[in-house]
């Protein structure tokens, strides 16, 4: 059946299969977008609170839906362009099912207003956990400090175990370094603050760092962050003969 | 503007207000330095048979500050800074490496070029040109050993000093003096006599030796130039002249004396000859060595009954008794400023005896030899590290060393015969 510009029936059948591909194409990226947010909402799963918060954009990709219902017609309209009127009668019953096959889709704003509740919910948790929050962070503060110290102790050790000071080295000499670490505990700088005023010594003590190389550190970022980035390392060769 | 000002206030006060997590380290280790010296790269033909390296690497391990790695145990021989992988030496767990290229230059002379690098800083530490003749190979190879020692221990080498001591034939009819590298290369006799020889001391300019020869008349404190053989009488008075000491600034020259009856210390200026009494007591008074001040002599006496070491200051006459521990205490040197005294040291009467170190500022007695027996003479290198002393080893009395820490010992060779009477030289000038 031959295509004729005049005749707009003509463009009946591809019409109506144009208008079938972007139903389906509308449908596909809607069911596409609940799966991305699944799996967005997946992903943190650790933090408890943050599932709640990722909860909220669930109604806003409600909105989002709406926004695209608009591009539907827009497509329409371009399909309309080459065509004259008759077309459109035809177009309005598409958008018109389309519309009404998009309103079920629009009751996923109602979890917005659930959503509302939620937080006012959260908040009224927020306020209860606040003080459970506060035990629970003098708590974490202690075992932070616990950790820190436990860290330094192997570093100490560590270095200890390799530092190997020169003959000249006095018992009340000391060398002050400062070391940059990466969060995996590898050395990136050594820098020295204070030296003993004996080359030898302040370069045993720069070797030393080097040849630990890997220092243990917590595996808690902001721990790290906080106490382990840099270090200040303090050698004093007590057991020197000298 | 005041902005500005606020947030840079602030920002300084941050940095002083932010407690870095400050770790103390109080303990380390004070064994010997691991270090490679990888064979020099050589174009020149060596005549005397003497190869660079391993004149610094022998230098090294004597040290007993190095342990010296084997060139059969390196991964690679590299000579330019090209082929050094820090990597390499590392896992040899390696902290130095020291690499050189050996060039022949005209007349018979050579030229060596040496770096040393600091294997986990990844640095160059030191490189040095030097020039000699082919005689000179041990010279430039102690000067190398030198610079290294000096860099990474943070204490003067003493690889290119000398020492002097006495040598017997088995029959005791000939006596020589004799000076060699501190290595016990390179003898040169300076003295030979049908006389005993004892107790050479080195002046503090290098350049001329004072000892005591045992002659038919009696004792007799002999001053010699070294290079020139040209020998001067210094004392010969009635009965024991014997100890000679030279002052730091080696204008003086402490002796012991019995001219009064009993052995006493006396001091002599070289220059007015006028004699000095230092000590005036009825116990032995002998074997004078000088603090570095100048102003202290250390000796020993038996005024308490059994010897032990005294310390008597020139100008105020106040004498201190410093050895306390032991049955016998004799023959002190001092060590390291000062600080430590080497001594001969009998713990109690009827033990062996042993070279001592006594740390002045703390008061600790260690005993540094052993596997030898009637230790005597010690004589401290001039930066303080390594002892010589004489010993009986296979009834044979011959020159061991050890490390002023004790760590370290070894045997010097000798020929045939007996040595004996070591003495140190001072640093070249």
């Amino acid at each position: 059946m031959p295509l004729h510009f005049t005749d707009p029936t003509s463009f009946k059948i591809p019409m109506i299969g144009s208008a079938c591909i972007i139903g389906i194409l509308l449908f596909l990226l809607m069911t596409e977008w609940i799966g991305d947010e699944e799996k967005v909402v997946k992903r943190p799963q650790h933090i408890a609170a943050r599932i709640v918060q990722m909860n909220k954009p669930k109604p806003k990709a409600a909105p989002v839906k709406s926004v695209k219902k608009p591009a539907a017609p827009k497509q329409v309209k371009k399909a309309d362009k080459p065509k004259p009127k008759p077309k459109p009668i035809k177009n309005v019953e598409k958008a018109q099912t389309q519309v009404k096959a998009k309103e079920p889709a629009k009751p996923l704003p109602l979890p917005g207003t659930d959503f509302l509740e939620a937080l006012e919910q959260e908040e009224a948790q927020k306020a209860l956990n606040d003080v459970l929050q506060k035990e629970a962070q003098a708590k974490q503060a202690k075992e932070q400090q616990d950790q820190v110290a436990d860290y330094s102790s192997q570093i100490n050790a560590l270095i200890q175990s390799v530092w190997r000071f020169p003959p000249s080295a006095k018992h009340d000499e000391e060398v002050v370094l400062r070391v940059y670490l990466v969060p995996t505990g590898e050395v990136t700088e050594v820098f020295l603050l204070q030296s003993s005023g004996n080359a030898a010594l302040d370069r045993s003590a720069e070797q030393a760092v080097w040849k630990v190389a890997h220092f243990p550190v917590p595996q808690d970022a902001a721990l790290f962050e906080k106490e382990f980035r840099q270090i200040v390392l303090k050698l004093k060769p007590e057991n020197a003969r000298l | 503007m005041m902005q500005r000002l606020f947030f840079i206030l602030g920002l300084a006060f941050s940095v002083f207000a932010k407690a870095e997590l400050t770790i103390e380290i109080t303990q380390g280790i004070a064994s010997s330095i691991p270090i490679s010296v990888v064979p020099f790269q050589t174009t020149a033909s060596t005549s005397s048979g003497d190869v660079l390296d391993d004149v610094i690497r022998n230098d090294l391990q004597r040290s007993g500050h190095f342990a010296v790695l084997a060139p059969n145990d390196m991964l690679s021989h590299p000579h330019t800074e090209d082929d050094l992988y820090f990597r390499d030496w590392r896992l040899l767990k390696q902290e130095y490496v020291v690499m050189g290229v050996t060039t022949e230059l005209a007349n018979g002379q050579f030229q060596v070029r040496y770096q040393l690098f600091d294997v986990f800083n990844e640095r160059e530490l030191l490189t040095q040109t030097l020039k000699g003749t082919q005689q000179q190979i041990r010279d430039v190879a102690h000067r190398i050993s030198d610079a290294i020692y000096e860099q990474l221990t943070g204490i003067r080498g003493a690889f290119s000093t000398k020492i002097a001591y006495v040598t017997t034939n088995p029959e005791r009819t000939r006596f020589n003096l004799s000076i060699a590298d501190s290595d016990g290369a390179r003898e040169k006799i300076i003295l030979s006599s049908k006389y005993s020889i004892f107790s050479p001391s080195w002046a503090p300019d290098g350049k001329r030796i004072a000892y005591v020869m045992l002659e038919d008349a009696g004792s007799r404190v002999y001053l010699q130039d070294i290079t020139t053989g040209k020998k001067e009488l210094i004392s010969s008075n009635k009965g024991l002249n014997s100890a000679p000491a030279f002052s730091p600034d080696g204008n003086k020259l402490a002796l012991t004396l019995s001219k009064d009856g009993n052995p006493e210390i006396y001091v002599v200026d070289l220059t007015t000859r006028k004699w000095l009494r230092v000590t005036n007591h009825y116990g032995i008074d002998t074997e004078p060595n000088w603090m570095p001040d100048g102003k202290h002599i250390i000796f020993t006496s038996g005024r308490s009954g059994n010897p032990q070491i005294y310390r008597k200051n020139l100008e105020t006459g106040y004498v201190e008794r410093l050895t306390f521990e032991g049955h016998y205490n004799a023959r002190a040197r001092l060590a390291q400023d000062g600080r430590f005294l080497v001594l001969v040291h009998q713990a109690q009467a009827g033990g062996d005896f042993h070279i001592a170190s006594l740390d002045l500022t703390r008061g600790l007695l260690q005993i540094l030899s052993s596997g030898t027996y009637l230790d005597e003479s010690p004589s401290v290198s001039p930066n303080g590290v390594m002892v010589m002393y004489a010993a009986k080893h296979n009834k044979r009395s011959i020159l061991a060393a050890v490390s002023v820490d004790g760590d370290v010992k070894f045997l010097v060779p000798s020929k045939s015969g007996d040595v004996r009477e070591p003495a140190w030289g001072p640093y070249p000038n």
